[in-house]
């Protein structure tokens, strides 16, 4: 039920402006909560 | 239930979860001009990233639709429930079939929370997420 969460943190994904994330540095100080939604639908 | 729905619930809950000192932040699939407008409609509080190749979900190797899912009771009525309060489904991103997930991740990666859609609509309790970012 649990995954690489160290591969997840190295993924860099864009916002709708184009400015990239790394998803490790979200959660990197405090948690954070990760909404995987299906689409914007 | 919509995605559209979906965000509206944590939008609602959303300082909640703030108060706790956590961030919020969500990863959906489709274009850029969609996510502006699906932020823009639904007063979205929190950033959304974008993942329309899958890279971030495909490693959290999220749950996929299918006919069993579709059409299992509790899918229709949370469908049927979600229709009689005037939602409707926009338009899908390039993964139709991926279903949701919510985590809470922590320091040193360590994963708090995990709830994985079985099913369109299982969207994971906000109360229990509360409750993994304040054990006590």
């Amino acid at each position: 039920m649990t995954f690489d969460t160290h591969a997840l943190a190295d993924v860099v994904l864009a916002d709708s402006g184009g400015i990239e994330t790394r998803l490790g540095g979200l959660w990197e100080r405090a948690p954070h909560v990760i909404l995987f939604l299906r689409h914007f639908g | 239930m919509t995605c559209r729905e979906r965000a509206g619930q944590v939008r609602d809950r959303y300082d909640d979860l703030r108060a706790t000192g956590a961030g919020v932040t969500a990863i959906g699939t489709g274009g850029r001009r969609y996510a502006q407008a699906f932020i823009e409609d639904e007063s979205v509080p929190f950033p959304v990233l974008l993942d329309d190749d899958g890279v971030a979900a495909d490693i959290v190797e999220m749950n996929t639709l299918d006919l069993a899912s579709v059409l299992r009771p509790d899918a229709l009525f949370k469908g049927a429930r979600t229709l009689a309060r005037g939602n409707r489904q926009h338009k899908t991103g390039r993964r139709p079939t991926q279903l949701g997930a919510t985590l809470v991740l922590g320091p040193g990666n360590e994963l708090l929370y995990l709830d994985k859609e079985a099913f369109a609509g299982d969207h994971a309790d906000l109360d229990d997420v509360l409750a993994a970012l304040a054990p006590d």
